[in-house]
């Protein structure tokens, strides 16, 4: 495979409270490779928003990185000033927001809010500038480019603002986009269009997407790869497909046994008991022992290691002994 | 917002018509008074209101709505400049303070703090005591005044706003701080502003007019409302006319203000 686009290596990130640090991510590792859709899944409070925002230094001010490293195209960001982030937030690494309806200034038109990334990252002047925005507001599916330029949030629909929010991450000809669960707000029907968008879009313009979600459905529809995380580890890793149809980890099998499903009509449907352990309640050892069906002393003290089966990729102590055996 | 919100409340209308009112008054003693208001008649003073002189005569037999004409020019005058120092040195404090919060936060708010510690119009009349009297140091001092009330309501707004989404887009667009400020944050908290402009422009005017009367403020020739309360004083009883119209148009300064701002803070919680 060719150079990695973004490779984020054993990444700490930790919360400092009065009462100490507690950290939020362990030993983060991934990579996002050029023209690939990379997809994070977990449960609310797992770390998956907070990767994002680490990946564009939008930490919380609570918040730091403890070690590791974020490299994009080779230059790592961890290190970067203030400045520095400002050239690369946008251009080449630019978000997506999960709520259309607050993620765009209410006082500004749509016109002024996508072409003020250009205005700040390149030199064109102000008729090239609303041309590509208005070229741009079509490609991505924007009726009436012209008379929207000039209108304000609240006279645009959820799904418009939402591509609104997704022109505004492209303009900036940023080749890595990080898309924080984009379709959450949106009704089932604009869910499919934009994630449709995204398809498309990663091949017109050869970006890269990392994209956050929850959603197992929206996931297949959009991802390559699919990064499962649980309590700040990433539990699992692998194509979407392999994962899907063999799930390792005890809890990426309760998450996909949980999807719900025409053919397991009339059953309740599988739930994984418990709940995500908060920031003080993480000890060592496994941090899904608390929750997992099948586990064993071990899990109780002792973290698993990584183990790769080809492509894919698990942390369980269940498969400690087959991956030696492969 | 729809039109007819504007119309519907009552406070605001009546603001608008009063400042509207005194604008006009204000501009057009610019260039025309009935009478010139510094010339004395000895042989017509006190006088009553009459269609000669409007407002009546003071002891120097100078035409009294000449001179409130005159007046407002001053009083309009101090309440802009005392609103424009305590808004611009305010809004710097405020924006600063909560937009970056932490130790810069602390300190400016410690510091807004001790100034409010200090009754206001005692530490106008230090000031000026310090100094000298005068519209330029009432001016000054007022301003002062005013700092901190600016400082706190444009350091809320932006703690506010700071935490919505759009700042947070804003800074994955790659926008600085001086961008983020200016371009995303204030033009949401401007009508909170809005509000502090008009009840701060009101309490200026008031506060001129009280510093006025101790004979701290405006000193003649320039004419101010407060002095004229302060000269008419002693003829309050012969001349009731002289204080009564003087203190209206105070009221009507002060009150015009207040309900302009009671009737734009009504218009924003419709909207919200």
């Amino acid at each position: 495979m060719s150079q990695p686009l973004l490779s984020v290596q054993n990444l700490d990130v930790s919360f400092t409270f009065q009462d100490g640090d507690y950290a939020a991510l362990k030993n983060i590792s991934f990579s996002v490779y050029p023209k690939e859709i990379v997809g994070i899944v977990g449960e609310s409070g797992c770390g998956k928003s907070l990767t994002s925002h680490a990946i564009l230094g939008m930490l919380p001010t609570n918040a730091m990185i403890k070690k590791g490293s974020i490299q994009y195209r080779g230059t790592d960001l961890v290190s970067l000033t203030n400045e520095e982030w400002q050239s690369i937030r946008g251009s080449a690494i630019s978000m997506i927001f999960q709520e259309p309806m607050t993620s765009l200034n209410p006082l500004l038109t749509i016109g002024r809010q996508i072409s003020e990334v250009l205005k700040k990252h390149t030199g064109f002047c102000n008729k090239e500038i609303k041309e590509m925005t208005i070229a741009l507001m079509k490609e991505v599916g924007l009726p009436r480019a012209e008379e929207l330029y000039r209108a304000y949030p609240h006279q645009l629909s959820g799904g418009m603002r939402q591509r609104v929010v997704i022109a505004i991450a492209l303009i900036g000809e940023a080749d890595l986009v990080i898309a924080d669960e984009p379709t959450t707000a949106l009704d089932v029907t604009i869910q499919l269009q934009i994630l449709e968008l995204f398809r498309k879009l990663k091949q017109t313009r050869n970006t890269s997407l990392v994209f956050i979600s929850h959603d197992w459905g929206v996931i297949r529809k959009v991802c390559d790869r699919v990064i499962v995380m649980y309590a700040g580890h990433i539990v699992e890793e692998g194509p979407i497909e392999e994962i899907l149809q063999h799930p390792k980890h005890p809890y990426t099998q309760g998450l996909i046994q949980s999807i719900p499903d025409y053919k397991k009509r009339g059953e309740p449907l599988h739930t994984i008991p418990g709940r995500v352990p908060a920031l003080r309640e993480r000890r060592g050892g496994c941090p899904f022992v608390d929750r997992c069906s099948l586990r064993m002393d071990i899990c109780q003290t002792t973290y698993p290691e990584g183990k790769k089966h080809g492509n894919h990729q698990v942390k369980c102590h269940l498969y400690a002994q087959e991956a030696i055996n492969i | 917002m729809k039109k007819h919100n504007i119309f519907k409340s009552i406070p605001l209308i009546i603001g608008v018509s009063f400042v509207t009112v005194l604008t006009i008054m204000m501009l057009v003693s610019l260039f025309y008074t009935p009478y010139s208001p510094n010339a004395m008649d000895p042989s017509d003073r006190l006088a009553q209101p009459s269609f000669t002189h409007l407002f009546g005569t003071d002891n120097f037999g100078r035409d009294i709505f000449s001179r409130v004409m005159q007046g407002s020019q001053t009083a309009f005058l101090i309440g802009f400049s005392a609103v424009s120092i305590g808004l611009f040195f305010g809004f710097l404090i405020g924006a600063c303070a909560g937009y970056f919060g932490g130790w810069i936060d602390e300190l400016s708010m410690r510091i807004i703090d001790a100034m409010m510690a200090l009754p206001g119009i005692l530490f106008a009349i230090m000031l000026i005591s310090v100094f000298e009297t005068g519209i330029r140091n009432t001016i000054i001092a007022l301003g002062i005044m005013s700092i901190p009330s600016f400082a706190r309501i444009v350091r809320s707004g932006f703690i506010q706003v700071k935490q919505f989404d759009f700042v947070k887009a804003s800074i994955a667009k790659g926008a600085g701080s001086f961008r983020i400020i200016f371009q995303h944050i204030l033009p949401n908290v401007t009508s909170p502003i809005l509000v502090a402009v008009t009840l701060s422009f009101s309490g200026s005017v008031l506060a001129e007019a009280g510093l006025s009367y101790l004979g701290l403020g405006v000193q003649p020739p320039d004419p101010s409302w407060g002095r004229m309360l302060k000269e008419a004083q002693p003829f309050m009883s012969t001349a009731p006319w002289y204080v009564i119209l003087t203190g209206l148009f105070i009221t009507f300064m002060v009150l015009g203000f207040n309900l302009l701002s009671d009737g734009i803070r009504d218009l924003q919680d419709k909207k919200s």
